[in-house]
């Protein structure tokens, strides 16, 4: 496959209004791998304004950005059907198409069903992508992160891709793409058989940074020992620090926390300044979700827990005992 | 009212032991095969809503090499009704949409299904989109990421994970959900459930049983070209006493430049 021949069309997604880091990041690996890009959301954040985000998009070499109207239900189903008639139009005019979501909520929703779409199977958790002559080559972390599959898939256009979150710098482009905002409904498009509805929407009272956006992260794990000891204690910390708060699978498969705050293989990837593992013992699904953070301090009574091998600083002693000192010693440096 | 559910459940290597390729590779399955565990709030959570609905069966259907069923004995034992499993070579290179396809076929052969759940990814291969993926071919709502799920009647109503919180979705049966984990807790077989589970029905298809092709399911379209050691990351202080703990911790910070 050769650049100048592809379009790459990427799912893009808002937190908070304004456009996540990670359309960010899949702007600028679609600019590596593609001569045109366009960036597909949907538009039902009424606070969204797309203008200024084409501005921004344009930054990254993004040329048009397609806010689509997807309905009252989830968007999955509808960006899907609205990507699958991009596709159709530039595979027409002898376009190859590549299409990359993000591995969240909504980018694994798209392009699962794209997938069935299109009849195409999607390469799902890539940390890279690159081009060579005889398709598309995909990079995978395996195993927790402890080893590097690279795959090779065919040049058959399209090409659907799910890339983690975190997995490419964000770069802006050498110079600014004119991106033209394009306005479309796709509500239509979807199988009656097959509709939604979202009928509220709540949105987490949660007072510190997002998980995937934060420079500090302070995770819990089960040496905590109990929900209330999370809440007291992680929380606690997070608070003084303005951090953000992880988890690892266990105590999310115990119900202590909510799965959207689980680091891990089956979570979310952070790359913070300062990530503070608290009686966690990494197993290898928990470190690849980690273990690109720039610093490690890692806190557990078990000397020879696992996450010690990646942790700059190593604290083998009882989270209960330490975080209750240190919550205490972070007030009193603030007053 | 009577409700038919199929659990998707996959039977995985146990992730306790540190994971292998073969040499052609792919995942190494010759030592202890377990139930996923993220498929244990899957089954949970089919066998709530038959006791809510006050009848109903719950089907688990699941693809493995070897007509592998010692996961989905452990489904049963929990109480699940019959399973369907599907076990042909020529899926050893199966990937996330012949998958679905296959299991999307074994759901047809059950005759009428209300409701599809399953897992929201497996803790092997991790892909998440199969349960999407069954939505899109069989033209029914895809509710993914369920925290919790209710039923009235032919109406599914769930609460859904979103990056910001949480949405509440409603759709109308025949539907498919995706649980997360940690939603509901998972009941322990007992010893009964365990020696029920051994004479409960479990049938096994080949493709052919299927009415499928191996050709149609294009399962080539990738191959894998190199693994390789990750780049390692070294270990630094370890200390152990906790009473300094504290105090090198937000002189770490402070060195770090974020406190």
């Amino acid at each position: 496959m050769e650049t100048q021949n592809v379009d790459v069309i990427f799912v893009g997604e808002l937190s908070s209004g304004a456009l996540a880091s990670h359309t960010y990041e899949i702007a600028t690996l679609a600019r590596s791998i593609g001569s045109a890009t366009k960036c597909v959301l949907s538009s039902s954040n009424p606070s969204f304004d797309s203008t200024q985000a084409a501005q921004q998009l344009g930054e990254y070499g993004v040329s048009e950005l397609h806010s689509v109207n997807c309905g009252s239900g989830l968007s999955g189903n509808a960006l899907a059907s609205y990507i699958k008639g991009l596709i159709d139009t530039a595979q027409s005019n002898s376009r190859s198409v590549i299409v990359v979501g993000p591995a969240t909520y909504l980018g694994r929703d798209v392009l699962a069903h794209l997938s069935v779409f299109a009849d195409r199977n999607v390469l799902a958790n890539a940390v890279g992508l690159e081009l060579n002559e005889d398709g598309v080559v995909s990079t995978h972390m395996i195993f927790g992160g402890s080893k590097i599959l690279k795959a090779q898939s065919s040049g058959d256009s399209p090409q659907l891709v799910i890339l983690r979150p975190k997995s490419i710098a964000p770069q802006v482009g050498d110079e600014k793409t004119e991106c033209k905002v394009i306005n479309e409904d796709a509500s239509g498009l979807i199988d009656s058989s097959a509709t939604t509805e979202i009928v509220n929407s709540e949105v987490s009272q949660s007072e510190g940074p997002a998980l995937d956006e934060a420079s500090i992260v302070v995770s819990g794990g089960r040496g905590l020992g109990s929900q209330d000891n999370y809440e007291k204690l992680v929380l606690g910390v997070a608070n003084e620090l303005g951090a953000a708060t992880g988890a690892s699978r266990a105590i999310v498969d115990a119900g202590w926390v909510p799965y959207s705050k689980q680091v891990g293989q089956t979570g979310k990837t952070v790359k913070p300044e300062v990530y503070i593992a608290c009686g966690i013992s990494g197993a290898t699904q928990h470190l690849v979700g980690m273990k690109g953070s720039k610093n490690i301090i890692a806190i557990n009574t078990d000397d020879q827990a696992p996450v010690f091998s990646v942790a700059d600083l190593g604290i083998v002693a009882d989270v209960n005992v330490v975080l209750p000192d240190l919550i205490e010693k972070l007030k009193a440096r603030k007053n | 009212m009577s409700i038919n559910i199929a659990v998707l459940v996959k039977q995985i290597p146990d992730p306790s032991v540190e994971g292998k390729l073969n040499s052609d590779f792919r995942f190494d399955r010759s030592g202890k095969i377990v139930l996923d565990e993220a498929d244990l709030y899957g089954v949970e959570v089919a066998l709530g809503l038959i006791e809510s609905a006050g009848g109903g069966k719950v089907t688990v259907v699941s693809m493995a090499p070897n007509e592998e069923v010692v996961g989905v004995r452990t489904a049963l034992a929990m109480g699940a009704d019959d399973a369907v499993v599907i076990s042909d070579e020529a899926l050893a290179n199966s990937h996330a949409l012949a998958t679905a396809k296959v299991l999307n076929a074994a759901i047809d052969s059950l005759g009428d299904i209300d409701l599809v759940i399953a897992g929201t990814e497996s803790s092997d291969g991790y892909t998440g989109t199969i349960p999407a993926q069954i939505g899109a071919l069989r033209k029914i709502s895809a509710l993914t990421f369920a925290t919790s799920i209710k039923l009235n009647g032919s109406e599914i109503e769930i609460n859904r994970q979103s990056n910001e919180g949480i949405d509440t979705v409603k759709a109308t049966l025949p539907a498919v959900v995706s649980v997360t984990a940690g939603v509901v807790e998972p009941r322990y077989p007992n010893f009964k459930g365990i020696m029920a589970a051994k004479s409960k029905p479990v049938s096994f298809k080949s493709l052919s049983d299927l009415g499928i092709s191996i050709d149609d399911l294009d399962i080539s379209q990738q191959k894998v070209i190199n693994v390789e050691e990750a780049p390692g990351r070294a270990a630094g202080e370890k200390i152990d006493d906790p009473t300094l703990a504290a105090d090198k911790i937000i002189q770490y910070l402070e060195s770090a430049g974020v406190l």
